[in-house]
């Protein structure tokens, strides 16, 4: 029964085996005493991240309608104003840069629920950098208007890319077994 | 106990707080909700700044920061009837009306009329004029609602592992009174981190961005509103913490810690429409007491800080009790 159930020793024989220093010196090959699972934290960021990359696509929709019914407004002087404040090629750049965002916030999101390394990790990473760079163009642009400007709920916008950031380098890095 | 075991625990637990979903949520959480504050606190006050100073007015830099600041002088003097509200009335003056028609007027006042006596107009003038103004009404705040917030973060300290059996793992290495303090400390660790970042987040940011303040009184203040901070997180912390050992799961720990919290004062205000005494149910918790922590009166703050920490020791030795004594 033994014998039947080894491998075939001619194959394993052609390639040599990695040595087990090396295994043990790269994270993801390091033996674990356990089949991987995903840390708790982990399935919560995924969650975060579909939370806002849907955020941020629903807000730059919002702000789209925005300036398309731009003539139509005559009350309300506070979305005029911040229509206003933006040129129509920076608004256009602004307004895909964070589309793209939000579809990477939400592909990063996936990548971490499957503990893949690029999707998840990398993919996550410069989602997370691009939201800031995002959030703070949006910060600049509308600066010195009522509408908008870098206040504290710019500091609120940035938490999440700034935990994320951290999260996926720092805490969860080693999880990324994919 | 052992002293190794527990640090060992709690610096486990401090470093370990986010692998957790709760963890992660709840510093997520805690950060918005207090930026959050700060931002609705300061927000009013920039746009009114913003609005009424006209910069086309003013030929200098100086002029228009001038013109700002004493716009904010205004609006703190207007805002003092309504920090004064907040605060609660002194005992000594309360119980100089003594007389059964006298509380009988009095419980027919409205709140504003009993809490602005000498003693609150007083201790309003010193957290608005010879503090921060800004910084105090968002510690005020902040005293409000960060009990619920603590509830997030502590609920699940021993429900979860209670009821997924996965103590008994830690149990081979470790006593319980090390596991119930080691990961009580760890959560306070974790709670003056989160509190210390915010509070240096706001005040860097007041700072920066209003400049009304001399930045050595507002660091010093700032320390002194984180570390109240602090001190009131210490007896809910202990409590859900109680809550969690005995409760059979995480989400009736959640449960029962927000009723808990919330409970008290929705009781003690319920109660006070009939009973006058029914207020001093507050001080079943340190919402009777807590806003004192930020009085101008050592005194006062002493026994309110004394208040905390008897309640955190009689809070801590019931759960300590129960979890020592059940079935894990």
């Amino acid at each position: 029964m033994t014998a039947c159930a080894s491998p075939p020793d001619f194959q394993l024989r052609s390639r040599p085996h990695p040595e087990v220093a090396f295994a043990e010196s790269v994270p993801h090959l390091r033996p674990r005493m356990s089949e991987t699972t995903r840390p708790g934290g982990l399935t919560a960021l995924a969650v975060l991240h579909f939370v806002f990359g849907g955020k941020r696509i629903a807000d730059t929709i919002g702000f789209v309608a925005l300036r398309s019914r731009h003539d139509q407004m005559d009350g309300d002087k506070k979305p005029r104003e911040l229509v206003d404040a933006v040129d129509a090629t920076v608004f256009t750049t602004t307004s895909v840069l964070a589309v793209l965002t939000g579809l990477a916030t939400i592909a990063a999101g996936i990548g971490c629920l499957k503990l893949r390394a690029r999707l998840g990790r990398r993919l996550g990473t410069v989602a997370a950098l691009s939201m800031i760079g995002v959030t703070i163009a949006y910060a600049m642009l509308l600066r010195g208007t009522r509408a908008g400007d870098f206040t504290l709920l710019t500091i609120v916008q940035l938490l999440f890319p700034l935990l994320t950031l951290f999260l996926l380098n720092v805490t969860f890095k080693d999880e990324f077994v994919r | 106990m052992n002293r190794r075991h527990t640090l060992q625990i709690a610096a486990y637990a401090a470093r370990t707080s986010v692998r957790g979903g709760i963890g992660l949520v709840f510093l997520l959480l805690s950060l918005t909700f207090g930026l959050l504050v700060a931002h609705r606190m300061m927000q009013p006050i920039e746009t009114m700044a913003r609005l009424m100073v006209d910069p086309a007015l003013y030929e200098t830099e100086e002029g228009r920061r001038d013109a700002e600041l004493r716009v904010l002088e205004q609006m703190t003097e207007q805002a003092k009837p309504v920090i004064a509200w907040m605060l609660p009335s002194t005992p000594g003056n309360a119980a100089e009306e003594d007389d059964e028609a006298a509380r009988e007027t009095r419980r027919k006042r409205p709140r504003l009329a009993v809490s602005t006596d000498k003693d609150t107009e007083k201790w309003a003038t010193y957290l608005l004029e010879d503090r921060p103004g800004i910084l105090s009404a968002i510690f005020l705040i902040l005293l409000l609602g960060w009990p619920f917030v603590v509830a997030f973060g502590a609920f699940d300290l021993y429900a979860g592992d209670i009821a997924s059996r996965q103590l008994r793992y830690q149990l081979l290495r470790a006593d319980r009174s090390s596991i119930y303090f080691g990961r009580l400390l760890g959560l306070c660790i974790t709670l003056v981190a989160v509190l210390s970042l915010l509070g240096l987040v706001v005040t860097v940011y007041l700072g920066l961005k209003l400049g009304a303040y001399p930045w050595g009184e507002m660091l010093l203040w700032a320390l002194q509103g984180t570390l109240m901070m602090v001190v009131v997180s210490l007896p809910y912390t202990a409590l859900c913490g109680w809550i969690s050992t005995a409760a059979g799961g995480s989400f009736t720990s959640l449960t029962l810690a927000s009723l808990a919290i919330g409970g008290v004062p929705l009781l003690a205000s319920l109660g006070s429409l009939q009973f006058d005494s029914a207020q001093y149910v507050n001080w079943l918790l340190p919402w009777g007491f807590q806003s004192r922590l930020l009085h101008h009166d050592p005194l006062q703050q002493g026994l309110a800080i004394g208040g905390c920490l008897l309640q955190t020791a009689v809070f801590v030795w019931l759960g300590h009790r129960t979890f020592t004594r059940r079935d894990l």
